[in-house]
């Protein structure tokens, strides 16, 4: 058995967990009790109510993947050392990266089903509606995929040292800041100069930029499909901020002593 | 003598306190377990078994010294392919049925997967949960849980089984059925070493016993020589008692008849009393040898350590 097997292996559980948690129904059922509520209005016949629709649908759909994904990412490590789960398995020839890749897999897996079943949700609710959406918007389904990679490799990095709550609280502070950071940078930087302003530049360069993966806007406006190499890059730039945190809680948790 | 599978020299393991400070608990520990041995690791709570164990699957790494397994650096992953492993608290996904559980086990542990199905089926049967393993482990008792541990320890046939607190939780009917298969291991001429609060067991399945204390071993003995060790000498007398200082750890029981009893740990200790109560008149001696309790025994040693 290769250690690709055994990665596998160990997302397999972990996506299960979640499915038997029945954690992903429950928002599910609430993202659409919200969509179809705004749905509701969009069929009184009032012009231009369309797009608040997709904007409510884009805007639930965001705020539940990221809290899913947080969530299922936060528990994984501290939940197994609390537990003690996690001593069995390790104690098999399993070394701790594969292990960690594993829940890593496993919660990259089950958010981007959370997030394409949320899509299957808008899909139908604009289908009920007669609401229409272009090429862009699975664009934005895949787009939206990707973000969750991100967000999984940044709080289950972070579960190697923070407890649950903390981490869950520390994540979605942080992905909501890499949602944010880089408009409320722009705005600043045209205030400042000298090294202020090359501090800020560097900030800019350094930080990831989360708000770049949300084509919600686009769809809400109906904009034309963005060029293929741009998806390209986008999923290039979150496997590389993901490797760069994957990496560094590898290293970690291989000196950890359990 | 062949080459040890468990080689631990000098080890010592730390831990750091909320404060960042290091607590030690183990201390110089040194150890070897060869091949087919069946070793029981007893001490007090909070003595170092655990941290001795968790050392040598690598979940924990030493402040200074070393273990190796399989004449490999402990906790490195071409050991553990021949490590079967129970934890001193066994606990598994309950959201897993104890099928789904040994199927995990299986692909971490490198057993071909056309296997996995047959494998299974025969643990369970062994562990005694056919019916129950398509349930979810939650509605598992302890006891069960224990034996979906095993299951997975034993998977595969391991060359060395560490067991921590093999039968903790376990009521006596499947504390038999776990000796039982502990000991078609040890026929088999598999290592065993396990640590244990039930001493009867130690007794019955160990050929070694290591007893160690705040973090050192404090005695290792061979099952004959801890008998041997363990044998205490009762010198039944009629007559006068006898006048103090009696050897170190003598008891005195009046017995029936006017009869003492003068129950001692050593055969030198035994043959002074006798000398004794010759010397002072003492009638229709008896002398009686029992096998003694490990209990007794590591009370007595631990007591003797400590102070």
């Amino acid at each position: 058995m290769n250690t690709l097997s055994k990665i596998v292996a160990v997302a397999h559980v972990t996506v299960l967990e979640s499915i038997r948690r029945k954690d992903p129904y429950v928002v599910l059922v609430l993202g659409l009790a919200i969509m179809f509520g705004a749905g509701i209005f969009s069929s009184f016949g009032v012009k231009g109510l369309e797009k608040f629709v997709k904007d409510i649908a884009f805007a639930v759909t965001n705020v539940f993947a990221c809290v899913i994904c947080v969530a299922a990412a936060a528990r994984q490590l501290p939940n197994e050392i609390e537990n003690r789960t996690l001593f069995p398995l390790i104690a098999k020839p399993i070394s701790r990266t594969a292990f960690f890749l594993g829940k890593y897999l496993g919660v990259a897996v089950i958010s981007s089903l959370v997030v394409l079943a949320f899509f299957v949700e808008i899909q139908v609710l604009f289908w009920i509606f007669k609401i229409e959406a272009g090429s862009v918007f699975y664009q934005a389904v895949y787009l939206r995929v990707v973000s969750m990679w991100f967000i999984a490799a940044v709080s289950l990095a972070l579960s190697i040292i923070l407890t649950q709550s903390a981490n869950v609280t520390i994540s979605l502070l942080l992905v909501l800041a890499m949602q944010t950071f880089a408009n409320t940078l722009i705005t600043v930087h045209s205030g400042l100069s000298g090294t202020g302003k090359r501090v800020a530049e560097t900030l800019y360069w350094l930080a990831p930029h989360l708000e770049l993966f949300n084509l919600g806007k686009l769809v809400v406006h109906e904009y034309p499909a963005v060029p293929a190499w741009v998806l390209l890059a986008l999923t290039v730039y979150a496997i590389l901020y993901s490797s760069i945190f994957l990496t560094a809680a590898c290293l970690r948790l291989r000196r950890m002593p359990l | 003598m062949s080459q040890p599978i468990i080689e631990i020299k000098d080890l010592s393991v730390t831990y750091k306190t909320d404060r960042r400070e290091q607590i030690p608990a183990v201390t110089g520990l040194s150890l070897d377990v060869y091949e087919g041995e069946v070793v029981g690791f007893i001490g007090p709570n909070g003595a170092g078994k655990t941290t001795t164990i968790k050392a040598l699957l690598g979940f924990r790494f030493p402040s200074a010294g070393s273990a190796r397994v399989f004449g490999l650096p402990a906790g490195s992953v071409e050991s553990r392919k021949r490590i079967g492993y129970l934890p001193e608290v066994a606990q598994y996904y309950p959201f897993l049925t104890a099928r789904e559980t040994l199927k995990l086990y299986a692909k971490l542990g490198d057993i071909p997967k056309e296997n996995h199905e047959s494998l299974i089926d025969e643990l369970i049967a062994k562990v005694r949960l056919t019916g129950r393993d398509r349930e979810p482990l939650r509605g598992y008792s302890k006891g069960m849980l224990q034996r979906v541990g095993i299951a997975q320890a034993i998977m595969g046939s391991p060359d060395l089984l560490i067991l921590d607190e093999v039968t903790s939780g376990l009521d006596p009917v499947a504390r038999l059925h776990v000796r039982n298969l502990l000991l078609e291991f040890k026929h088999k001429g598999k290592t065993v070493f396990f640590s244990s609060h039930e001493l009867t067991e130690v007794t019955m399945l160990c050929d070694r016993v290591v007893i160690i204390d705040g973090g050192r071993v404090v005695e290792q003995k061979t099952m004959a020589d801890l008998r041997h060790a363990m044998r205490t000498f009762t010198v039944v007398a009629a007559g006068p008692s006898l006048p103090d200082p009696l050897p170190e750890g003598t008891q005195i029981l009046n017995g029936e008849n006017g009869r003492v009893h003068y129950t001692t740990p050593s055969k030198a200790s035994c043959e002074r009393i006798v000398q004794l109560l010759k010397d002072n008149g003492g009638e229709d001696l008896r002398i009686e040898v029992e096998a003694g309790s490990l209990e007794d025994y590591f009370v007595t040693t631990i007591g003797h350590k400590v102070s």
